[in-house]
């Protein structure tokens, strides 16, 4: 069994084993990944994906998630797992941790994470998918967004920058641990919104379209005293755009990813709780 | 009606027609510097305008007792009052242009003075109403009744204006979120001797009004704390004086953690405004000598602090100044003052 690093270059053996919009994170600041192969063989039998989190933030420990994990046989994700080890122990990650939608991984992954230490449970998912019509019964659309909200392409590339300084410096980066090395590119341009005032960004809604065609929801940010209506006038604004641009059926992500989300999201959509998912997670020592 | 009320009426009807007018102009967008020009030229000739008016309407028709009080002069009042909020309104949005330079938040400001100014009218026309109708069913106590109602009305009017004020007040210290007591505290001087005026001139029954006197007060109080201000402001450029870096010596301006960054290059001014557009809300600027900056901020994560040193530099790249810049951390017992010496000392 031969276990390499996924890279963009050997990506495409691997790619009947990944969703693409796992695959299209390949290559990202703090996205890793491995392949494993049969000896002697050119495609992959396996695939293990994380991503770092807190690296270089003081007061935090590095630790590391598990977005994608695949194998037919126990014995290639022992090996997959046996390398990832290795891996993360080179960062000083702390702590492992997945969770994912109770579908996804198989049964020999589950047995695998389990063997490997992993403690597993079933939740109720941090992941809430809506579609573009389930956005409609916000009402949020009717209203006009005020001048001072703005569509992300109306920024140039220095007012970009300079916003997401701003999110840096406050600690808030959203879902997206590499905020810092992504470009305006990266995100919708019409559907992401900004709060544009004195020719600076002083707030962000930011939304990714993944491979698969998924609004992902990245950040929601804003500064200031009228931090929470102006809030609203993001989500106003996206919401407004996004049943203008995308069929009714397109899939919006919202990663409930800390309270004040869960809180928000839970608001806007008191019926809807979100998928079973499985979660797990393993302490790591520095010894092993 | 009589004709000088009337001509009162008229006068008056114009001279709030003109302050709103020049609520409305505000919207307009102009150039910065064009709009701080105008908009203190407008608000000078306003309260002339104002003053003028008042003489005005005083030389046509006294009122100097109470008693005097009837539809007429109530509504001469009433639009009066509106003239003189609007002014006041006016003046608070000017002094948070001055002190914000932000021509957005001038706009944003200007539906709340609206929404303001309609519930003091509505305010005033319901304390009107009542007066009214205290003076014509209670003919023998009218005056007793009268004058406590009016008392207690204008003491709710003012009370009104004076909370939409502190409002407008407090909304200027967005701009600087951890100055909102000071900023909240210089603002006071500008309205209580408003709101004292208005009791006081009340009170000696007689309509001398304190308000403008009032207003002079307090703008003269603003001027001298924002005097003060302008000590530790460098007027150029616009960031804080070495004078500002003494305080933060002392310790009583801190930073959480504490996060020092020391800029020294060429052209003065380029590395001020590249300084003030990269550097996040909640850092100063100090500009410590011509082309010598010390921007101190709280402790941010190692990306952020490399973020924003990125920003800086591509920025300065772009602008054709070249930089050095050093920063770091405050140590253990260390102020962010004693840092900057630190680091100039590397």
């Amino acid at each position: 069994m031969e276990v390499s690093v996924l890279n963009r270059e050997n990506m495409a053996a691997a790619g009947a084993l990944m969703p693409p919009d796992v695959a299209e994170n390949i290559g990202r600041t703090w996205y890793r990944g491995l392949v494993a192969r049969e000896d002697g063989t050119e495609e992959a039998c396996g695939v293990l994906v994380w991503e770092y989190k807190n690296v270089g933030i003081s007061g935090l420990q590095t630790e590391a998630e598990l977005v994608w994990a695949a194998g037919e046989r126990t014995e290639t994700m022992d090996a997959l797992f046996g390398q990832y080890r290795r891996e993360i122990a080179s960062e000083y990650a702390a702590r492992s941790f997945f969770e994912f939608a109770c579908e996804v991984p198989g049964q020999t992954v589950l047995k695998s994470l389990e063997a490997q230490g992993f403690s597993l449970r079933t939740i109720t998912g941090r992941d809430l998918i809506v579609t573009v019509n389930d956005l409609q019964r916000l009402k949020l659309h009717k209203k006009k967004s005020p001048f001072y909200v703005q569509p992300l392409k109306v920024l140039n590339l220095r007012q970009f920058s300079n916003g997401i300084a701003d999110c840096m410096y406050q600690g808030r980066k959203g879902i997206l641990e590499d905020l810092a090395w992504l470009s305006n590119k990266f995100f919708e341009p019409d559907v992401s919104a900004c709060i544009l005032m004195d020719e600076k960004a002083k707030g962000f809604l930011l939304v990714h379209k993944t491979g698969s065609g998924v609004l992902v929801v990245d950040l929601l940010f804003t500064m200031g005293v009228n931090g929470s209506r102006d809030v609203l006038e993001l989500i106003r604004h996206s919401v407004r755009t996004a049943l203008e641009l995308y069929p009714p059926e397109t899939k919006v992500l919202l990663r409930r990813h800390n309270q004040t989300v869960r809180a928000l999201v839970d608001r806007l959509f008191p019926d809807m709780k979100g998928e079973e998912a499985v979660a797990g997670e393993r302490m790591e020592t520095a010894d092993e | 009606m009589n004709d000088s009320i009337m001509i009162a009426w008229i006068v008056n009807g114009l001279a709030v027609l003109l302050s709103w007018a020049a609520l409305l102009l505000n919207k307009r967008s102009v150039p910065a510097e064009q709009h701080e020009d105008g908009m203190f030229a407008r608000m000078c000739l306003l309260t002339i305008v104002a003053a003028c008016v008042k003489i005005l309407r005083k030389s046509i028709y006294p009122v100097t007792d109470i008693e005097q009080f009837d539809l007429g002069l109530i509504a001469i009042v009433f639009i009066e009052d509106m003239l003189f909020l609007g002014l006041l309104m006016q003046w608070a949005l000017f002094v948070d242009y001055m002190l914000t330079k932000s021509m957005d938040r001038q706009r944003l400001l200007l539906p709340r003075v609206y929404v303001a100014l309609g519930v003091v009218a509505a305010a005033e026309g319901i304390m009107g109403g009542i007066a009214l109708y205290l003076v014509f069913r209670h003919d023998l106590e009218s005056t007793v009744f009268l004058t406590l109602w009016t008392i207690v009305s204008y003491f709710a009017v003012q009370m009104l204006e004076l909370i939409f004020l502190i409002f407008s007040v407090r909304k200027m210290a967005v701009f600087r979120k951890r100055r909102k007591g000071p900023i909240l505290f210089r603002g006071m001087p500008f309205v209580i001797p408003v709101f004292i005026g208005g009791v006081l001139s009340l009170l000696l029954v007689k309509y001398v009004n304190f308000t403008i006197l009032c207003i002079g007060i307090g703008l003269f109080l603003l001027y001298l704390s924002m005097k003060e201000e302008r000590h530790y402001v460098h007027q150029e450029t616009g960031c804080f004086t070495g004078d500002y870096l003494e305080i933060l010596k002392t310790g009583k301006r801190s930073y959480a953690g504490g996060l020092g960054i020391l800029v020294t290059g060429a052209g003065d001014e380029g590395i001020a405004k590249i300084l003030r557009y990269d550097c996040p809300e909640g850092m100063d600027v100090i500009r410590l000598e011509s082309g010598k900056y010390y921007v101190a901020g709280e402790r941010a994560d190692e990306q952020a602090v490399a973020y924003i040193l990125k920003n800086l530099e591509e920025d300065a790249k772009a602008e054709g100044l070249s930089l050095l810049i050093r920063h770091d951390l405050c140590r253990e017992g260390e102020s962010i003052g004693e840092l900057a010496a630190r680091l100039e000392g590397m």
